[in-house]
């Protein structure tokens, strides 16, 4: 009977001796950290996609409370959730309206036809090395998915040679952005309909040549604007979103197809 | 001017020189066969039904994987069959089939797929099944039919004997029938001798370089001969070790698996040491007969650390001037 | 038989290919239309000195250098500047060129060169600062491939003391015969030009490193430098990459170039045989670098050559001169087969730096597919820089590159040896590519 209670104690000396060095350690070593970075991580969402430039929604909490700033602004969070936080901070932010990456190509095979046959790795960067456009327009979407793989929502894929975005998935954190070897995507506001989906900067000509929907640089969509919302520069058009109210003129008036209207019918949902 | 269709555009350069993985892996399927004729030879069909059943075991779970898999796997490239043929070497020529078939999952799901598939495996899958089957199945992977003893009678490995005999028992076994092959054992352990001429062709293509099987067997050598020589009474003659059991198969065959050894000279010459240095101590000291399996499986966990802290040295490394 | 010197590290055998060794170096006609690329060089862009519709004379200036690390283009012919625009250059990459219409289209190339007045210069009188203007004025870069202009290369910061000029003639790529053919057929000249460099720095020794499959360019400048005591030919064996730069000094003079370093961090600069005809012409002729030597071969290249080019001329025309069929086409290298750029265009112009245009019915080596790396160790072990390539693939494929990879990344001199001995048709060279897109990147 009394050999079981040797060990015992001991077991309970060894117990209390390393519960009292944790207890030191833990009073000894203690950090304080603001309990607001946990809130506000909570309210995040918690993607850690990086669109913020930060390494992920912790380092992002970090900073909006240890210096007090809500900016920039999370680009995936919704606006309510980004009044939280600054609620909780105390801070005012300002309500944008949510933006989405958008491609300014639709050299798509059919539009603008292959020129070689690309046997090197499926990477845009890559690619870049080897050739600097796999089709004939130079300005065109490779189409091998660097984006594709630098998106956190699964809002990308690829289709026949271009990429294409799902509106709804998107969540406008911009990473897309710095994976495009051609610069080709861009943010737009979501309540934007009209889009040039086009990127040639060559004469009218050249351009036509390279791609079936290019922009030549016609200028009939300038005139057909009566709110002054688009501009050809370089041969290309482009939309100046404060301005347009997607009254669609532009869009009957190009020659090319170069302007899309973005209806719900085009948002992919897969 | 216009090609009939696109050009090709790829990165430089434009050349190969032809080697493939499948030739890889079929010329080292093709080196074994000397080996799998004496073992044919020793046990019969009993020899070819484990071949063909572990063969076909390996290549079918593979290739099971291979459909329902998301990326695309080559189950025809022969690493699985390589994988087969040498797991087939490591069992008992009466292993029953079900065994050779859990062996084979093990050695393809387990050794090779979760981690990514060929080239990202960490262990050996032939050593991994091997171990799997023996800690398992202790009963059915230590007792031996005896080489030409068609009635069925079994027995230990030379290495089996020592272990559980002494010394004295193993007195009666000469060098040359360790390496021609009258001993008892799996299908690939019994012949040294015919493991290595298969594997000279290897070295002649380079897919095998002679720093770990030299590491890995003199290791073995220095480390048994030490103690031969203190008290040879006590412990088998380092010949005696180097001939026995599955060392050549081993360090021939196992341990210089591209996938699981080092990349840099000092690395593979570190690792042949670490796989003779444990061989030794479990043959000596520890309770299991043999000790290679164990030994190159420890040695593969270390096989990144060996890569990143020795590697070769650059060219363009010295002083500036 | 002397000991033929060599690189220790790694290399590999390619199977040699010269097809069109014995082929004298032809002369062509002024084709049609050149597309002259504005940049051909290592370095700052160039500015355009020329509009649509300029009348331009051989020689003149197309576009002018904007810095050190720069150099000059010149119109190779007498024409009109059609247009000024973008188009797809051998090697996939897409540039500003500058179309000319030639005045006399079908004219001979020989008539054009031999009109040009012969200077007969005396060397001695040159100084070391002429030298160089004069180098930088033509043009001159380059023309192993890299495309580097040549008046840097030939001006050291003082701090480093030039104790060797080495030559590179040893042209290690398969099938590539230009600089074999410009040291038989011009080997004259190209001691003439060495003379002119040693002029830079103090009469230092000069070696040409000429590989062992080239006996009669040996032979033939071995007669010509044997009564000379500073210019020494030196046999190379026949291993890829000899010709490049630090493996060349290795092998002449065993000293290795530190990684990130320069020839010239070891007292060495190195040109191409090719370059130094270029120098002698821009000084006896006072030609900028307006054409060069192309060999012509390929499998589907019936008669493979070597022809003197103007600088801007399409490829299409070296098809109809070497009468290749198109139609069988599917791989069109510039370069060699090791380092060359494939190119996807007929209509593209050779510029400079093109060494060969090779023409291929198909590849019949690699595959589409890369499939995974079995850490067989192929790579590192032909690696001429020793790099631990599979492992700094492994991690730039995951976009995870480890410090201490970076410097080894950048030390890559991409001649793809590696590639060629993968069994798993992993594109190692353009990993290592993008690795060091990625550093540039993060930098």
């Amino acid at each position: 009977m009394f050999e079981i209670v040797i060990p015992g104690l001991i077991l309970a000396g060894f117990a209390l001796i390393s519960a009292s060095g944790l207890f030191v350690a833990s009073k000894k070593f203690y950090v304080y950290e603001d309990p607001r970075i946990d809130e506000v991580e909570e309210l995040l969402p918690g993607a850690n996609c990086g669109g913020c430039g930060f390494a992920g929604c912790r380092a992002y909490a970090e900073n909006a409370v240890n210096n007090k700033t809500v900016d920039p602004p999370c680009p995936v969070a919704d606006a309510e959730a980004m009044q939280a936080v600054a609620r909780l901070l105390d801070l005012e932010v300002e309500v944008k309206e949510k933006q989405v990456a958008t491609l300014l190509c639709k050299g798509t095979h059919e539009n603008s036809r292959s020129v070689m046959e690309y046997y090197g790795i499926d990477d845009c960067w890559a690619a870049m090395l080897v050739a600097n456009s796999l089709k004939a327009c130079a300005f065109s979407c490779l189409g091998l998915g660097s984006c594709v793989r630098a998106c956190s929502f699964d809002a990308m894929l690829l289709k026949d040679g271009i990429v294409v975005i799902d509106e709804e998935k998107c969540t406008g954190c911009g990473m897309c952005l710095q994976a495009c070897p051609k610069n080709l995507l861009f943010m737009r506001p979501v309540s934007g309909q009209v889009i040039v989906t086009c990127s040639n900067t060559d004469r009218g000509a050249d351009a036509r040549k390279a791609c079936k929907i290019a922009c030549i640089g016609c200028m009939k969509c300038e005139k057909s604007c009566h709110q002054n919302a688009i501009h050809v520069n370089d041969f290309l058009a482009s939309i100046d979103y404060e301005k347009c109210t997607n009254c669609g003129d532009c869009v009957a008036a190009c020659p090319t197809n170069a302007i899309e209207m973005r209806g719900q019918e085009v948002y992919v949902t897969a | 001017m216009e090609a009939n269709g696109v050009l090709i555009m790829d990165s430089s350069p434009l050349g190969r020189t032809g080697e493939s993985t499948r030739k890889i892996m079929f010329t080292v399927c093709l080196t074994l066969v000397p080996a799998l004729a004496v073992s044919v030879w020793m046990f019969g069909w009993d020899a070819v039904r484990v071949l063909v059943l572990t063969a076909v075991f390996t290549v079918g779970v593979e290739a099971l994987i291979a459909k329902f898999s998301n990326t695309k796997i080559d189950y025809l490239d022969g690493s699985a069959l390589l994988t087969g043929i040498l797991l087939a070497m490591n069992v008992p020529s009466n292993a029953p089939w079900w065994m050779l078939l859990i062996g084979a999952v093990v050695a393809v799901v387990i050794g090779k797929q979760v981690f990514g598939g060929l080239g990202q495996n960490i262990f050996n899958p032939a050593l991994v099944a091997r171990v799997f089957l023996l800690i398992s199945f202790p009963m059915q992977m230590t007792s031996w039919p005896l080489p030409g003893a068609f009635d069925g009678t079994t027995g230990a490995t030379p290495l089996g004997i020592l272990k559980t005999e002494g010394i004295g028992a193993i007195k009666t076994i000469g060098v040359g029938d360790l390496a021609m092959g009258h001993i008892g054992g799996s299908l690939g352990e019994i012949s040294a001798l015919a493991l290595l001429i298969g594997s000279l062709y290897l070295f002649y293509k380079k897919y095998i370089t002679w720093e770990i099987p030299v590491a890995f067997i003199g290791t073995v050598f220095v480390f048994t001969g030490a103690f031969y020589l203190i008290n040879p009474a006590q412990y088998a003659s380092p010949v005696f070790h180097i001939f026995t059991g599955g060392l050549f198969l081993g360090a021939l065959y196992m341990a210089t698996d591209m996938v699981t050894s080092p990349l840099s000279f000092k690395g593979k010459l570190l690792f042949g040491f670490g796989c003779g240095f444990f061989t030794a101590l479990i043959r000596l000291f520890g309770s299991y007969p043999e000790g290679v399996s164990f030994a190159i499986l420890f040695m593969n966990a270390f096989v990144p650390l060996l890569d990143r802290y020795f590697p070769d040295k650059k060219f363009g490394m010295v002083k500036n001037g | 038989m002397l000991q033929l010197r060599t690189f220790k590290r790694g290399g590999i055998y390619p199977p040699h290919e010269k097809l069109s060794a014995d082929a004298k170096i032809i002369f062509g006609e002024i084709p049609g239309n050149l597309l002259i690329p504005v940049n051909q060089h290592i370095g700052r862009p160039l500015k355009i000195t020329v509009k649509k519709g300029d009348a331009v004379k051989r020689g003149d200036l197309l576009a002018e250098s904007t810095g050190f690390i720069s150099s000059n283009v010149h119109s190779p012919v007498d024409g009109k500047v059609l247009k000024i625009f973008r188009f797809p250059l051998l090697g996939g990459l897409i540039r500003e060129v500058i179309q000319i219409q030639p005045t006399e289209p079908g004219k001979s190339f020989k008539e054009v060169l031999e009109s040009d007045p012969y200077f007969d210069i005396d060397i001695g009188s040159l100084t070391p600062e002429a030298i160089r203007k004069r180098i930088e004025e033509a043009g001159i870069v380059g023309m192993g491939g890299a495309g580097f202009p040549t008046h840097v290369k030939l001006s050291p910061p003082p701090e480093k003391k030039i104790d060797a000029l080495i030559i590179n003639g040893a042209e290690c790529e398969p099938y590539i015969t230009a600089d074999h053919r410009v040291m038989v057929e011009r080997s004259s000249e190209i001691i003439k030009g060495i003379k002119i460099l040693q002029r830079l720095f103090e009469n230092v020794p000069v070696y040409i490193g000429i590989e062992e499959n080239k006996p009669d360019a040996l032979k033939i400048l071995d007669e010509l430098v044997s009564k000379d005591g500073d210019i020494l030919i030196v046999p190379l064996k026949a291993k890829y990459p000899q010709g490049g730069e630090k493996q060349l000094i290795k092998a002449v003079l065993n000293r290795e170039v530190p990684s990130k370093g320069l020839p010239m961090d070891v007292g060495v600069v190195v040109q191409n045989v090719a370059t130094v005809l270029a120098v002698y012409d821009a000084f006896y002729y006072n030609r900028p670098l307006t054409e060069r030597v192309v060999t012509v071969s390929g499998n589907v290249v019936n008669q493979p050559g070597n022809i003197l080019l103007p600088v801007g001329t399409p490829v299409s025309y070296v098809v109809k001169k070497f009468e290749i069929d198109v139609q069988k086409v599917r791989l069109l290298i510039a370069g060699g087969p090791m380092m060359g750029r494939t190119s996807h265009s007929f209509e593209s112009p050779v510029t400079k730096t093109t060494s060969a245009l090779l023409f291929f019915d198909n590849r019949v080596f690699a595959e589409r597919r890369e499939n995974p790396c079995l850490r067989c160790g192929s790579c590192l072990r032909v690696c001429p820089m020793g790099l631990d390539v599979a492992l700094y693939t492994q991690m730039i494929k995951a976009d995870k590159i480890a410090p201490e990879a970076k410097d080894h990344i950048q030390d890559c001199i991409e001649c793809g040896s590696c590639a060629f001995v993968c069994p798993a048709d992993r594109r190692l060279v353009q990993w290592m590519r993008l690795g060091k897109t990625i550093i540039r990147r993060e930098n």
